[in-house]
């Protein structure tokens, strides 16, 4: 049983990682880029900055556009109705409490890619954190370390192969998962391989794989309400907020929160499209 | 005599760094003061028991009004597209990234698990090269003290210390970052058309 499901795991994992390198491939070749039959006409119009920011950024937009159409039916019909009943039900404490357990959860990979990225000192943060709240905590359902001055910080495998000059790769937005790259979904592999339920619950009959992985995206959706309502309210473009979303958002983790000058091309004296305005 | 003189250029560089360095960290103070006299009456707006959700919004609308300078994020969001809005559409324009931008920034501090969260903001640094642009950093605190997560703010000083908010970065997502990758992308989707960004935005926000 358990070879077997090892062997799916790896199967699964062989899966994405050939998914991505073909993506990866196929961008750095620079042979593709998907633009809209109709819209031809558009790019062929507009000026060579516009082109080359669709052709590095997003080359796959076409079918990025019919992916995350998909994914929002999904979220629109199934995934969010559900999470605004589990808030509607559940008292906020408890919701609270969920989160934390899923993010103690988490702490191993978090870890695993501090040290990674040799930061020791947040290494030994998340260390404590693990230590206190799995105890103290009981189970990470609370999270008495943050009290204690051990804030909570994201890392993932994605973030430590980011720091080690591997690039992102472009925008692509995966079936179910949603917006992400090919280093990203690389990642995500890594983490799921690092994550400890995941050996777990490779022994656990399927039902209750589907019902922790159910739980789970109900959790982090119910989080997501209030800004993905407010996104989608006033953009006029959703795809494009989302994508503007998910990279900066990126970038801000990789960067462990630390305010950069992200908005730094576009200072009045050096983008060059801004000086018209001054 | 000769190596006097040689030495004046000298003095007087090492004059103009200094007045310049001092002149930088004041302006900086000066952009520290004003966000967190902006951030302090946000929070007090949005926290407060005493105004209607409709009162909250008109007094946060206000304070938004004096303290932005919506004419420049508009342009900054439309990127290389803003020469091509034409004076008949600036003010129609304008307006509606008052909405647009006052609603987003609106929501995302007022939301249903609790106001009750102040924000510190602690540092400030140059940005770009003319000395009239900066960059406050702080954090977003819950009622437990507890750090929620970041805010940077993009102040410039439009003229005698006029200081002016042209953007605002929650937990890493700049608005006008988001705003410009939004509204180039629907424009260059939509023919270049400006006409069509401008009635997608009066169709949202009217």
């Amino acid at each position: 049983m358990v070879k077997k499901n090892l062997n799916l795991h790896i199967m699964i994992i062989s899966t994405f990682l050939l998914f991505t390198m073909i993506l990866v491939g196929s961008a750095t070749a620079d042979s593709y880029i998907d633009v809209p039959e109709n819209n031809q006409e558009i790019y062929a119009v507009t000026d060579t900055e516009t082109i080359k920011y669709m052709k590095d950024e997003d080359p796959y937009e076409g079918v990025n556009r019919k992916i995350f159409a998909f994914n929002n039916a999904l979220d629109k019909g199934l995934v969010e109705p559900v999470a605004k009943v589990y808030r509607a039900i559940v008292p906020s404490v408890i919701r609270l409490s969920a989160r934390n357990f899923l993010s103690n959860l988490e702490t191993p990979i978090v870890l695993l890619n501090d040290l990674l990225q040799g930061k020791l000192d947040r290494a030994e943060i998340t260390f404590k954190r693990f230590l206190i709240n799995s105890t103290i905590g009981f189970f990470g359902i609370g999270d008495p370390a943050t009290d204690m001055g051990l804030v909570n910080h994201s890392e993932d495998f994605a973030q430590t192969m980011a720091l080690s000059g591997i690039p992102s790769g472009p925008y692509i937005v995966s079936p179910i998962f949603g917006p992400s790259t090919p280093r990203h979904l690389v990642g995500r592999v890594v983490d799921y391989a690092t994550h400890p339920l995941t050996w777990y619950l490779a022994d656990q009959p399927s039902d209750v794989r589907l019902s922790y992985g159910l739980t789970e995206t109900l959790i982090i959706r119910e989080e997501l309400i209030d800004i993905l309502d407010e996104t989608e309210a006033t953009s006029t473009d959703y795809y494009a907020a989302i994508r503007s979303f998910y990279r900066q958002r990126r970038v801000s983790e990789i960067n462990d929160g630390i305010a950069i000058d992200s908005s730094g091309e576009y200072s009045i004296d050096r983008g060059s499209d801004l000086n018209i305005i001054f | 005599m000769y190596k006097k003189i040689r030495i004046i250029p000298l003095f007087l560089f090492l004059f103009i760094l200094l007045y310049s360095q001092k002149s930088s960290a004041e302006s900086c103070e000066s952009a520290l003061m004003f966000v967190n006299k902006v951030s302090s009456e946000a929070t007090e707006i949005i926290s407060s028991e005493k105004y209607t959700k409709n009162q909250r919004k008109f007094y946060f609308k206000k304070l938004f009004i004096d303290n932005a300078d919506f004419e420049t994020m508009g342009k900054v969001a439309l990127g290389k597209y803003a020469r091509k809005l034409k004076p008949e559409m600036t003010e129609e324009y304008n307006v509606l990234i008052k909405k647009l931008v006052i609603q987003m920034i609106y929501n995302r501090l007022d939301n249903e698990e609790g106001n009750d969260y102040t924000i510190i903001n602690n540092s400030c640094k140059n940005k770009g090269s003319k000395g009239i642009e900066f960059l406050v950093n702080g954090d977003i605190l819950g009622s437990d003290k507890r750090k929620i997560t970041d805010i940077t703010w993009w102040v410039i000083d439009k003229s005698n210390n006029e200081l002016k908010v042209l953007d605002v970065s929650i937990a890493g997502i700049s608005l006008a970052l988001q705003k410009r990758e939004e509204f180039t992308s629907f424009i260059s989707n939509n023919k270049n058309s400006l006409d069509a960004l401008i009635n997608n935005l009066k169709d949202k926000l009217n």
